[in-house]
């Protein structure tokens, strides 16, 4: 191959490759079809800011909302836009190691992705848990 | 214009219009990774070295080393967040990729106009595809509907189609109570005219998106190219007129112009003012003018 053409190809070649795979982990997973590299934003309704991750400390017999720190937007925004339960674990397992040291008493941490969505005909709108999973401090998570 | 005027944009008119369109996209790839480098903390310090470096010295940006520099750097944002960055993220890789080719070849210039072309088709093609076939959210105007209603970066939009302050903040009211978790069901209010506007944008959409493909994919004729100029400046200003999205637009009209040779200065010099006009639109409040003027 020369390298004129391997410069017109390979490129338009790897965004293809990157595009389908896109569609496939979209239709089979929870992944948005906003982000993944398969140029979907914009077309559907379910994108990044209609998903909210939710986090609750849980011990001593108490359940208290979590507002995650900044330090972990990025791990927060992969879970948003492809929530896995083993994500979801790490995020629980990095804020509990973040914080056990003030908080002794913490048994798990709680992630939750909420889905919103609205029906256009009556205009109502609705926000409920959609995926779950917890990280339980000092035990079997994996 | 004035003599103390006229001086400086002769000069740089001259410049633009001689300079080769390699040089000139290469130059204003460099500028886009200024603006805009990867929001991966490790990355973002090294590119912006490597782009300002290549753009003091123009000899560094005609290297083909340093484009592998920078692919790679752009493709390790791919790796580790490739679920949450930005599809533009991706983009700016594969043409970065795509410079660094084109540099080892006899001829980059011919290998860039049409790599330009092909990475403007190829999104366009993926975009609608995900629009008419793989949703049902899109054709009906429903996607529209709600990010009027929703998407803080349609507000002003909303507001110029019709929805009042007033209603626009119960909305807002509504959704921070959502979010909040204060609330789990609410209902928002939508002006009978969204309905309308949310239809005639989609199919805007839809046709602006295919001309796009078709053009950019018809073989180089003197019709087509002109074609590939007006479908893509007219999607730019009319698509980044009202949202806060920069990358995206930018890295088309940096390929427009890639694949728009010296001969057609209009075109370049169009594409030069699209890509200030993007910004504009974004880092501006010209759009509040809008709706002070027509807004409910």
């Amino acid at each position: 191959m020369t390298r004129h053409r391997l410069a017109v190809t390979l490129p338009v070649l790897l965004l293809s490759l990157v595009a389908v795979q896109q569609i496939r982990l979209a239709r089979s997973s929870d992944l948005t079809a906003w982000k993944g590299g398969g140029f979907g934003m914009f077309s559907t309704l379910d994108r990044p800011r209609a998903r909210q991750v939710r986090v609750h400390l849980v011990g001593a017999g108490r359940d208290i909302p979590f507002s995650v720190p900044a330090r972990f937007n990025d791990l927060q925004e992969s879970v948003k836009t492809r929530p896995t339960e083993r994500k979801m674990r790490r995020l629980g397992r990095e804020i509990a190691e973040n914080i056990k040291q003030r908080l002794p008493e913490l048994e798990t941490v709680r992630v939750e992705v909420w889905r919103r969505t609205l029906d256009l005909d009556s205009g109502t709108i609705r926000t409920a848990k959609w995926r779950e999973a917890a990280y339980e401090v000092g035990g079997r998570n994996d | 214009m004035t003599d103390a005027l006229k001086a400086p944009w002769r000069t740089f008119h001259r410049t633009i219009s001689e300079m080769d369109a390699t040089e000139l996209a290469i130059r204003l790839t460099l500028v886009y990774l200024l603006l805009k480098p990867p929001e991966v903390w490790f990355l973002h310090s090294p590119m912006l070295v490597l782009a300002a470096a290549a753009l003091l010295a123009p000899r560094l940006g005609r290297s083909p080393t340093m484009w592998l520099l920078i692919t790679l750097l752009g493709a390790a944002q791919v790796v580790w967040a490739w679920d949450w960055i930005d599809n533009h993220q991706y983009l700016i890789v594969y043409w970065c990729l795509a410079i660094f080719l084109c540099l080892r070849t006899d001829d980059p210039a011919r290998g860039l106009a049409l790599n330009g072309r092909l990475l403007i088709a190829a999104p366009f093609a993926f975009a609608l595809v995900w629009k008419l076939f793989l949703t049902s959210d899109f054709a009906g105007g429903h996607l529209f509907r709600e990010l009027l209603l929703t998407d803080p970066r349609f507000q002003r939009l909303g507001g110029v189609l019709g929805m009042t302050a007033s209603t626009r903040m119960e909305n807002e009211m509504l959704l921070g109570q959502l979010s909040s978790g204060r609330l789990a069901t609410g209902t928002l209010v939508e002006p009978a005219s969204h309905v309308l506007s949310a239809k005639l944008m989609t199919w805007w959409t839809i046709l602006t998106e295919s001309a796009i493909v078709i053009a950019f994919l018809l073989p180089g004729i003197r019709l087509a190219a002109g074609l590939r100029d007006v479908t893509l400046l007219a999607f730019c200003w009319t698509a980044y007129s009202f949202g806060s999205v920069t990358g995206f637009g930018w890295l088309l009209l940096i390929m427009g112009i890639a694949q728009c040779p010296g001969e057609r200065k209009r075109a370049r010099f169009m594409y030069l003012l699209t890509f200030v006009v993007v910004l504009i639109y974004a880092r501006t409040p010209w759009s509040n003018l809008l709706v002070r003027l027509f807004g409910s």
